[in-house]
This record gives structure tokens, sequence and C-alpha cells, in this order.
């Protein structure tokens, strides 16, 4: 359950009218949003959007031409070094010093933090047991799968104990466990409290994982909010799903013919035995639903159709490559 | 034309070379040189003849006849100098950028065999090399038109210089081809072209570099070289035979025989190069010089265990970082930072530098033996050279390597990080300044005996090599680390470096050396080498520097030069290093707070676990 949080709380990230430019090109173009704290946050768009401007924006590593960037209420102009102390980076790439260990690495970024000496060791060894990494500590980070080292990022993120991580792609290259698995830990830290936002063209699995989004196309934003609005935004009301188990061959027929049913279509990627049916706005689902239990059909699943992220993604973003 | 091979990698090298604008300011740049160079020449041989007359008069312009035989060799000398200087560099990318690119792999898919990626891009990278020696020509027609110019010695000089491009592009290729990075590969190719320049000029070999034939030719006259096999063994054949029509051979064909042996060096080279590409065409892209360290560290440690049971006195720590997480890398996790591989590349260096000078002082009856002057050249330009390469990969390394944004995201200061960086090369400046002084030492040993080297000039001359040295190799530090930080790529990196440095260095002396000025002291005082030239001369004698052709009047010791050098040199180093440390944060890209507030996370505060539980 996405956690609820007070509509006057602090944002976690506050960006307004961002705006920059690379020699000419308008990689961001007064885009404002706001990520809420302890939540996890997707930002979504196609390559050359300017997500990675923002996210750099947003980890002080750009200086915009225009705009306010705040985390937890510290600008990331004038108070940088607050700023830093409080997010985890992780980019796009692996950014690993391969001849070190493990412990050796994330060693080098807790003082890198300033983490109390004495402390680092027990501090390592709760990151490491948090990304399930414990039996690596002394393992070179060269001799690590993609995955494993992906895990080592992401300890290293939480090295200094940051309140909101930052994740640029993070799923990237993984194979289908590994990114199971580093969803889960990002609902465990979420649920410690962290607020995370993750940079992603895995959409399924932001759908599932997020509790917000913003969704932004060649440097203006075109959704930021809640994932539920975005999806109750282009949900067809009037369509539902219907999946019978052995349907007869006239089924369709059938269902045309009763009250309330508009129109019946097979779905072109559907499993078998799955019907697309567009009802009356005006008829209750529910009689309808009795109707079809009428005919004796037998019924797995009958519910309202929900678009996808991706079909909302693909009805706000622009089509075609980016000039 | 079917039978003209379509050469689509040379199309594209050169196409993308076309489309770069780069290319156009770097061939602005060195054409800019090359001529000035060549007007270096010109004016120089032209004065020189001025003073052999008595005035200037209507007769003295016989003086110039014959000039432009001198002129072409002084110009000859400096393309020489140029290929040698610029070819690597030309030519060590090639096949390292398309590794570091990742396209080597859909390169060698192609139906483009090995050996023609090879040939297309040897041919890639000469031409921009031969449209800039073509520049010359022009001003060749004109020294030709000067007389004095032997039509036979200028067909072989212009046949040498294309060997000469032929040669250092080979070794520069097959260096690409070899490496994983072209660092490596741009170091190494310099490293063995200087080799081979050292060992033919100190053994008067002329063999197999044609600079040397060249310089040969131009000064032992034109009769065929009996005392070398291969040209011997050609003139028995050949002169006989009639072919060359006379019992004197012609010059140019006795040029062309003698480099038979460097185009042979460049086919070994290609093909070498062929040999290596597939086999390198994906290899480790960790550190060569840290291989090479631990394999003999291996070998010491074997050599311990046999002979001593394996009794180690100062036996390695483990240290983890404290607060200095950067230097803490920099010392323990490079190859250039770790005190028993420095100690190593101490001796490599400091082994050859005592057995010369222990030499000097034992064999040479002179105090002036000038050989430990080329030494300690020798020993500077390798100590700049390294410090130059470390420097200016400091910042560029991490970019490659994309190790630089967590690094910047921390709450870090951009100056701290580059101080850290810094530090984290004292090492090796002790190591590289370490021989510098010994030839130091040696040199006020040689010149001063017994009770006179408690006098005050060899303790200033100690003082003032001590300081200059410490000078010298931090403002090549900091200048290397400047533009570290604000060029991205390592490549690029390096190569500016070394441009900036080389022409601080070369430029002042270029000029004071070609022009006769009035201010010859004061423009060499703008070379960082003055602060040793300097040095050195107030070590040899107590003459007074006079401007005695020009300022009679003014008598200035050179102590007081050599002082205004160091002391300047060591302000300027001051200088960069703050103007450095202030646009730190702007070259990095980062935002930075004016207060700094790095308190550190206690573990109490750390509720990982407590989240979890």
């Amino acid at each position: 359950m996405p956690p609820t949080y007070d509509a006057n709380a602090v944002p976690a990230i506050s960006v307004s009218e961002l705006t920059h430019a690379f020699k000419g090109h308008q990689a961001l173009n007064q885009i404002s949003f706001a990520v809420m704290p302890q939540t996890i946050h997707g930002f979504v768009g196609p390559n050359g959007a300017g997500k990675t401007t923002t996210l750099k924006a947003i980890c002080t590593l750009l200086k915009p031409n225009f705009g306010e960037v705040s985390v937890f209420g510290h600008s990331v102009r004038s108070e940088a070094t607050a700023v830093r102390e409080r997010i985890g980076f992780m980019p796009d790439h692996f950014s690993m010093y391969r001849q070190m260990t493990v412990f050796e690495y994330l060693d080098f970024f807790a003082a890198a933090y300033g983490l109390n000496l004495a402390s680092r060791d027990q501090v390592i060894n709760d990151v490491l047991t948090l990304t399930d990494m414990d039996g690596r500590r002394n393992d070179l980070i060269s001799g690590l799968s993609r995955g494993m080292q992906q895990r080592v990022s992401l300890a290293r993120v939480l090295v200094h104990d940051p309140d909101l991580l930052l994740l640029d792609e993070p799923a990237s290259g993984l194979d289908p466990r590994a990114r199971i698995e580093l969803m889960d830990i990002l609902r465990e830290l979420r649920r410690m409290g962290k607020t995370i936002f993750i940079s992603s063209h895995i959409l399924t699995e932001l759908a599932e994982l997020c509790d917000s989004v913003t969704i932004i196309d060649r440097g203006h934003v075109k959704f930021s909010g809640p994932m539920d609005a975005l999806l109750d935004d282009h949900q067809e009301t009037s369509r539902f799903s219907l999946r019978l188990a052995q349907p007869p061959e006239n089924v369709t027929e059938l269902l045309r013919q009763l009250n309330g049913i508009v129109s019946v279509e097979v779905p072109e990627y559907g499993s078998a035995g799955e019907f697309d049916l567009e009802l009356d706005p005006a008829t209750d689902s529910n009689i309808v639903l009795s109707s079809i239990i009428g005919l004796g059909l037998p019924i797995i699943s009958f519910g309202q159709r929900r678009k996808q992220l991706n079909q909302a993604f693909m009805d706000l973003t622009t089509r075609g490559v980016r000039s | 034309m079917s039978w003209i091979p379509e050469l689509p990698l040379l199309r594209r090298e050169l196409t993308e070379l076309a489309n770069r604008r780069r290319t156009y300011i770097v061939r602005v740049i060195a054409a800019v040189v090359v001529l000035f160079l060549v007007f270096v020449a010109y004016q120089s041989a032209m004065s020189s003849r001025v003073f052999q007359g008595t005035a200037i008069t209507s007769f003295a312009l016989t003086n110039y006849m014959g000039v432009g035989g001198e002129i072409f060799h002084r110009i000859c000398f400096q393309l020489f100098f140029v290929i040698q200087l610029l070819m690597p560099a030309f030519c060590c990318a090639c096949i390292t950028s398309e590794k570091e690119s990742n396209t080597i792999g859909t390169l060698l898919l192609t139906r483009l065999s090995p050996a023609t990626i090879i040939a297309e891009k040897f041919m890639s990278r000469l031409v921009p090399m031969l449209t800039l020696l073509l520049l010359t020509f022009p001003v060749l027609a004109h020294v030709l038109t000067l007389g004095g110019v032997d039509t036979e010695f200028m067909i072989g000089s212009l046949w040498l210089l294309f060997c000469e491009c032929l040669l250092f592009a080979s070794v520069a290729l097959l260096c690409s081809s070899w490496f994983a990075t072209t660092v490596s590969a741009f170091t190494v190719s310099y490293c063995l072209t200087g080799f081979l320049l050292v060992v033919s000029l100190s053994l008067g070999i002329d063999t197999f570099v044609p600079s040397a034939i060249w310089r040969n030719s131009y000064r032992t006259g034109f009769s065929p070289d009996l005392s070398n096999p291969l040209s011997a063994f050609f003139w028995a054949i050949v002169a006989p035979s009639g072919l060359t029509g006379a019992a004197q051979p012609p010059l140019w064909l006795v040029m062309m025989v003698k480099s038979i042996p460097s185009l042979f060096i460049t086919l070994v080279c290609l093909v070498l190069a062929r040999v290596v590409l597939v086999r390198r065409a994906f290899p480790s892209h960790s550190s060569v010089l840290l291989k090479t360290l631990k394999v003999v560290d291996t070998f010491f440690k074997e050599l311990n265990d046999r002979t001593t049971g394996g009794i180690v006195l100062i036996k390695d720590g483990t240290p983890l970082p404290e607060d200095g997480p950067i230097v803490w890398r920099e010392l323990y996790k490079k190859s250039l930072g770790q005190a028993r591989y420095l100690f190593r590349i101490l001796l490599v260096l400091e082994g050859p530098t005592l057995f010369i000078c222990l030499a000097a002082a034992t064999i040479s009856a002179n105090n002036a033996f000038t050989g430990l002057y080329f030494l300690e050249g020798f020993i500077w330009i390798l100590a700049v050279l390294i410090i130059t390469v470390k420097g200016a990969t400091l910042f560029s390394s991490e970019r490659a390597q994309q190790t630089l944004e967590p690094l910047l995201a921390t709450p870090m200061t951009s100056v701290d990080m580059l101080n850290q960086k810094v530090r984290g090369m004292r090492r090796l400046l002790i190591v590289v300044a370490i021989p510098i002084l010994t030839v130091n030492f040696t040199h006020m040993m040689l010149t001063f005996s017994g009770s006179a080297l408690l006098s005050v000039r060899p303790l200033v001359y100690i003082g003032l090599s001590i300081c200059g040295t410490y000078g010298l190799l931090n403002l090549a530090t900091w200048i290397s680390a400047g533009i570290g930080l604000k060029v991205h790529s390592q490549t690029k990196a390096v190569l500016a470096s070394f441009t900036v440095i080389g022409m601080l260095i070369v430029l002042p002396l270029a000029i004071t050396s070609a022009i006769s000025t009035s201010y010859e002291v004061d423009i060499r005082m703008c070379s960082p080498a003055s602060a040793v030239m300097f040095t050195e001369s107030y070590l040899k004698e107590d003459s007074q520097l006079y401007y005695y052709t020009y300022r009679p009047n003014v008598v200035t010791h050179y102590l007081f030069w050599a002082v205004t050098a160091v002391v300047g040199y060591t302000l300027a180093f001051l200088m960069i290093r703050a103007a450095v440390r202030a646009a730190s944060s702007h070259l990095l890209g980062r935002t930075e707070s004016r207060r700094r507030d790095r308190r550190g996370v206690a573990a109490e505060e750390h509720y990982l676990l407590e989240g979890m539980q």
C-alpha cells in the first residue's frame, strides 16, 4: 500500500520552472514538479527528453540556467553541501573502482561522506545485509556479476543513510531475477522511510512500484502526480475485460445480444477466451455481469479495463525520435 | 575504374576528419608552427650571412650566395623534428579509438580484412602529415632559387622525410593495435620512437632512422657507406651493372638505399600491427604498468621466499581511508602511488643515473663533463612527461571510467578533491626529483672539492636546485591537473598538457636561438627551463652575464637570474594552483555552497537497521 503523506509537508524534491540549454539545444523548458517524502516517484520519458539533465540538476552536478530546485527545502544552488548530504545518487552506468574489494569501495565512499571511522564497519555491514551482499564483502569488484555490481552500487548509495535516493536507470542491463530483487529492495527502502526518485524505461515495473510519476517529453512535463491519477485520467470507464474458459463458438453473438453491451471485440494480443466489452455508460456493470452469468458461460474474470502505464506514456509523449 | 579499391575505411576516416572543426584548428596551428620554424630557419641563415660581411653595402649581397643550401638544411632538420613530434600523436589513436568506442568488433565483422584495416588506417593518418609537409613546398621552391641546394640531396631529403613519416606512423600504429587505451599507446609510441632516436644518435647507427641517414649524408658527403653491410652488398651489385651511370652513384640513390632498413622496420611494424589487431581487439582495460609491476612483485616475492624463506622486513599495511579517501585511493590503489612500486620505479631511474654520475666522477678528469647535462636534460624531460601524464589524467581517468559522478555527488568540496588528488602525487614527485637532484649533487661534487664544498656557492646551488625542482615539478603538476579538469577525454587532456607545457618550455628558447635580440635573457626567462639553466650556469663560474653585444652597460650575475627564475616559477606555481583551485568546481561542473558543513554521520543516527526491524 502506498504510504499516505501530509500534503503540507516539505517536498523531498521541488522543481520549479527548471530551464536548461546546451549549446542552443533546449534540454529543459520550465519544468515543474514535486516529489513528496517517503514515496517512490517514477521519472519517465523518451530518450533525449531531459531526464538525466533533471537528475543532474537535482543532485547538484549541473547548474541550471534558470529555475529553482530544492531538496528537503535546501536549494541546490546555495546549499549544495546540505543537499549532497541528504541524497544518494546512482548514475545510469556502473561507477565502480574495479580494483577494490566491496568493503574497500564502500569504506571509500563512507569516508567521502565524512562518516566516523569507528562507525563505518557497522554501517557497511548494515548496507551489505540490506542489499544481500554480506558474503561478498572481501570480493574484488571486478569479479562480480552485473547484478551484484548493481547491488554494490545501491549499497554505496545507502552508506551515508540518505533521505532521498536518486536512481538513474537502476534496472538497465539486469536479468529478470535481479530486476525483481532490486524492486523488492526499493520497496523495503520505502518502508524504511526513504524517498526514491527513479528514472526508468521499464514502465510495467514502474507502474507496480511507484506511488507517483512524472512524464517528461522534449523538455516539457507532460504529467506529474499520483500514479492512480495518471491511470484514471486515461481510464476508459466503459471498457471491461471478460475472460472465459472454453467459450462456445457463437459467444460473440451471444454477448452482443445482451442489454448494455455496445460492442464485443477480441483483443489482438489477448489470451485465449479474452474479450473486450464496451458497455453503455448508463448501464450498471453488475447487471451486465448477471446477464453473462445467466448465459451459463464459464467466467474466469470480469473487470474494468485499466489503461497500462505504457499506453498512458505513449498517449502523452510525441511519436518519433527527438531531433 | 573498378581496379581502384574502394577503401571505405580510409574514406570514413578522412570524412570524419573533414567533418571535425578541430581538424582545421589543429592544421592551422600546425601550419603556423611549421611556417614559423621555416621563417626562423630562413631568418637565422640570412642573418648569419650578414655578419660575414664587414658592412651592409651593395657588395654584401654576395654574402647571400648559396644561402639556399643552408636554409634548406635547417628547414629539413626542423621538418624531421616536426614529424618526430607529431606523427606518433597523429597515429596512436587510430585503432585504440575504435577499441574505446567499442566499434572494433563491428569493424572486424565486416568484409574488411585485418590487413586492409591496418593499411587504410595507416594511410588515413599519413594524409594529414603529408598535407602538412606540403605546406612547406612553396618555401622550399623559393629556397631553391636562392642557390646552394644540391638537387640530388633535395630529392634524397624529401624521400627520407617520407620514410620518417612511414617509420614513426608504423610504430605508433603498432602501439595503437596493441594497447587498449590511447593514453597507453601514446606514451609507449613516444617511448619507442624516442628509444630509436636515442640509440641511433648515441651509438651513431644511421641505418634504421631516416633522420639519422639524412644527418649523416649531409655531414659526411655523398659516397656510399661501405662499412654498412647492406649498403656494401647493394653497391657490389648495382655499381658494376652501370645502373647508376657513373662511378660515383647519385646521392639520392645512396640515400634511398640507406633507407631500406627503416622501410623494413616499417613493414615489420605494420605486419605486427596486423597480427595483433584481432588478438588484442578486446584487451583488458587494467593498467599495463600495474600488471607489469605485479609480475615483478611476484618474481621478487618468489625470490625472497627461496633465498630468505620469506622474511619481510617492512610488511605492507592494509590501511583504510580515514579522512582522505581520494588520497588513500591514489596511494594504495594506483600503480604510481604505492610505495613499493614507486621504489622499484625509483630504482629503474636512479640506478642508471647513479652509474653515469659515478662514471663521470671517476673517469672524467674534466669537471665540465657535458654528458651530465644531457643526462640532466633527459631526466627532466622524463620527469615532466611522467608528471604531465599523471596530472592530466587525475580527473579525466575518473571521467573515462565513469566514476566521477558519484564522487561529485558527495559533500566533499571540489578543492578538497583536487588537493587530495595532488597529494596522492607527492610520492611520485619525490621519486622523479631524486635522480634530478642526484645529477645536481654530482655536478656540485665535480666542481668543488674539500673545504670549498662548504663555501656559499655550492650550498646556494644545491638550495636553488632543490627549490627549482620543487617549483618546476609542481608547476607541471598543477598546469596538467588544471587542463585535466577542463578537458574531459584522457587523451586530449594528456595531449593538451604536453602541448601547453612543451610550448611554454621550448618556444622562448627557440625564439632566442633563432632571433638575435637585445632581450635574449629576458625572453629566455619566459621558459621554465631557464630556472635549471641559470642555476647550472651559476655553479660553473662566477662569470658575469653580459649583454655584451647589445647592452654592454648591463652587467648581472647568473645568481640574480637563477634566483629570479626559481622564485618566479615557484610563484607561478602558487598562482596557477590558486587559479585551478578557484576554478575547480566550475571545471568539474558542479554547484558549490559557499559554506562548507562536512559533519560526520554518527553511527547512532544510522537507522537503516532500525528501519528493517
